[in-house]
């Protein structure tokens, strides 16, 4: 069929429905006169799932390409820095055992790889010390930038932490105020197919049958049209990470100034970990655990337990409960039908993927927006072998998190490394890893979502060994990765010297505001 | 450090205030605030541009004077180069002082103030603050009269840079100059006037502009970045 693609419907708001919506709308807006229309009709009685609060840096993209302000972002989301995670007790278990997955490649990370050299003496500091600054930058509580810098720029790469639920709000307010998004409040009761099996239209309570060309599911976990409407199957995953239930609560801070973590902390615990994100005015905490290792009982004892020992204090009864089902469905884009967000799929947030998910799902719709119902027959093939690729690859980086801890105080961790629970893919990276260190072509798409970088933060923050290669390093190669270290301690005691607190500098912000340019 | 105080007959009778130009009175600086009002005379002889202030992110109109700190182009020994010094400089020593903490400067709400602590304030040599009688001296009526400018001339330059920002009107000039040794040097946090986005505003905003001396303050600043090149040949001239 010839026929254009104009109309486009997302069934569900939320951080996935209203980032499609504003992507979409931003691009279609600027490359196109008019002739198409979106449209988001999501629940009232819904509630959104309320977590996911970490982001990587490609949100300051994602909210430019909207017109969004960064200073109001940051006004009116509870938004602070994120500049990596920190992994707390995931290798030994000992009070101070951390490694930092910061969100800076390493030095020259386009020509130099420094993993080599810094193995050579790996105990005189930790390998994201050597090659990047943000972990100074980060245990010394700084921002990643100042005042002065301008909006959605760095002095050091930078994503956000933020609050889910006003996120959403701010979002929605600004696709319908400035992006001509049309918004239904409504519940969807039917879902109405044309001849061919696509998706004709959607009836609502009060609205009526709302139709469209394209559809896009973001209603969460119900997966109401792509799961539920076209029965494509869910892979759980279950069997590589074990994680399927998170309990989460705020925990206030002491006082309105109390300085803000410039990273996302995650601290293992007997059977999963607890993750800790602090926003302006409180922070969001939360323990993700396999149910098969352990009770809810124990996992909230464990979860009170991290609040008390990190200054917190919080009501037990406000703790919320929420079944998780890690994996994703076999296909996300069926007929005229394309699934974002928690519809697509589900892993714990160890690396903040959801969002990113969400992010380049949209991105990618946009991008390759197809002009007719043929065009998005090979749109969606391509779509799905992409996402499918993306999907594995999380699941790969997530499972190394795992595979490489040396703690045994439970059967979780010892579980965690039995080799039937472990992708062969990532068996097999991990034998080639133990030869010559993560580099470039290692992975087969020119854009990963976790570059090389990101492996070796892992496997040389947990102390993973990669046997030095006989053939030696060459003068040449020795003086520029020195020099390259040297750089990075200056670097180091510049950033410690000029960037602000993280506190200082949101008030400022609010105080001020930031500057376009 | 500055040190304001009130000006009455019984303190300062005898106070006189040095008037020359010198890196002694902490004239040597490498930028300049200034005022919109100003810059039609500044345009003939200085750089214009926007500077961020370090500590709120703010922008204010500045001319540049040097290309480090401690470099004032302009000054040569007791000597002031071009015949316009900009009134920021010659205000010096008074300040206005605001009587309500944090409020914005009004003539309700100030008053003079002087920097005892100014190499200016002498005893010996200058002009002087009060005739016999205990009345202000032409001198003293000529600084509050400046002052006054300066006050009212800050807040309509507030307004100016505030609209500009709203209508995308300042970029980031990317400055680099060779100086005589064949050296590089790069500026970074110099803005001027974009002017692609001047020439493309519309014409309710275009008659807007010209109405409030806008336009023209637009097209001097951008012009006046000219005058950078003069300021890398005196400094040649001064290696």
């Amino acid at each position: 069929m010839d026929q254009a693609i104009k109309s486009i419907v997302i069934v569900g708001g939320g951080t996935a429905g209203w980032i499609t919506a504003g992507t979409l709308a931003a691009k279609l807006q600027n490359e196109h006169a008019d002739g198409f229309k979106i449209t988001l009709v999501e629940s009232p009685d819904v509630k959104p799932i309320g977590v996911g609060e970490g982001t990587w840096p490609t949100m300051r993209r994602t909210l430019k390409a909207m017109g969004i302000r960064e200073t109001d972002f940051i006004r009116e989301c509870n938004v602070s820095f994120k500049q990596g995670a920190k992994f707390a007790q995931w290798v030994t278990g000992a009070e101070d055992d951390f490694y930092y997955h910061p969100l800076v490649l390493p030095q020259d990370f386009d020509s130099t790889n420094l993993a080599r050299h810094w193995m050579a003496h790996p105990f005189e500091q930790s390998f994201s010390q050597a090659v990047s600054p943000q972990e100074a930058v980060c245990e010394t509580g700084l921002a990643p930038k100042t005042i002065a810098t301008a909006e959605f720029t760095s002095i050091i790469n930078y994503a956000y932490h933020l609050d889910a639920g006003r996120f959403s709000a701010f979002l929605q307010r600004h696709c319908i105020e400035k992006l001509n998004v049309h918004h239904i409040l409504d519940n969807v009761s039917k879902i109405n197919a044309a001849e061919n099996g696509d998706i004709a239209s959607v009836s609502t309570k009060a609205n009526g049958d709302i139709a469209g060309d394209l559809f896009i599911d973001c209603t969460g976990f119900k997966s109401l049209l792509l799961g539920e409407h076209f029965k494509v199957r869910f892979k759980s995953c279950k069997d590589v990470l074990f994680v399927d239930q998170a309990l989460a609560i705020h925990v206030p801070y002491d006082t309105d100034d109390a300085p803000i973590a410039s990273h996302t902390i995650s601290t293992g615990q007997s059977a999963g970990w607890v993750w800790d994100i602090g926003l302006q005015n409180r922070r969001g905490v939360g323990h993700v655990y396999s149910s098969a290792h352990t009770t809810e009982q124990r996992a909230s004892e464990e979860l009170l337990n991290y609040i008390a020992q990190t200054g917190g204090k919080v009501n037990e009864a406000d703790i919320r409960s929420i079944g998780l089902n890690p994996g994703h469905r076999e296909t996300f884009w069926r007929q005229n039908c394309v699934a974002v967000g928690l519809s697509a799929g589900f892993l714990e947030p160890l690396e903040a993927s959801s969002l990113l998910l969400v992010e380049i799902s949209a991105a990618m719709i946009a991008d390759q927006f197809p002009a007719t119902r043929d065009a998005m027959d090979i749109v969606a093939k391509r779509f799905n072998h992409t996402f499918l690729y993306r999907w594995e690859r999380i699941i790969d980086f997530l499972k190394l998190h795992y595979m490489l801890s040396k703690r045994n105080d439970s059967a979780f961790w010892i579980d965690n490394r039995d080799t039937t629970t472990i992708p062969q893919s990532l068996q097999e990276q991990l034998t080639l890893w133990q030869f010559q260190p993560p580099w470039h072509n290692d992975f087969e798409h020119a854009v990963e979502v976790f570059p090389a970088a990101s492996y070796q933060y892992v496997l040389y923050g947990m102390g993973f060994y990669t046997k030095p290669n006989e053939l030696g390093m060459s003068q040449a190669y020795q003086q520029k990765a020195g020099a390259l270290r040297q750089k990075n301690s200056q670097q180091v005691q510049q950033m410690l010297k000029n960037l602000p607190d993280n506190r200082g500098l949101i008030n400022k912000i609010h105080q001020f505001g930031m500057q376009r340019v | 450090m500055a040190k304001p105080v009130l000006i009455d007959f019984e303190q300062h009778s005898k106070t006189l205030i040095k008037t020359g130009r010198g890196a002694e009175f902490g004239e040597n600086v490498h930028f300049i605030p200034v005022i919109a009002d100003e810059v039609r005379a500044l345009a003939l002889a200085y750089p214009l541009c926007f500077l961020k202030d370090n500590n709120t992110g703010q922008f204010g109109l500045n001319v540049l004077t040097g290309f480090e700190a401690g470099e004032n182009l302009y000054l040569q020994g007791d000597q002031w180069r071009t015949h316009y010094v900009p009134i920021h400089l010659r205000r010096q020593p008074f300040l206005v002082g605001v009587t309500e903490e944090g409020a914005k400067p009004t003539s309700d709400n100030t008053v003079l103030t002087l920097d005892m602590d100014s190499a200016r304030v002498n005893t010996e040599q200058g002009e002087g603050l009060f005739n016999e009688h205990g009345k202000p001296s032409d001198y003293l009526t000529q600084m509050i009269d400046l002052l006054g400018q300066l006050m009212s001339g800050n807040n309509r330059t507030e307004v100016f840079i505030e609209t500009l920002l709203e209508h995308d009107l300042i970029e980031e000039l990317q400055l680099s100059i060779t100086l005589k040794d064949g050296q590089q040097k790069r500026f970074d946090g110099l803005y001027n006037i974009n002017e692609a986005n001047l020439g493309a505003l519309s014409s309710d905003n275009l008659e807007a502009f010209h109405k409030k001396g806008y336009l023209q303050a637009c097209y001097l600043i951008a012009a006046s970045t000219g005058h950078i090149q003069t300021l890398v040949e005196w400094k040649k001239a001064a290696q």
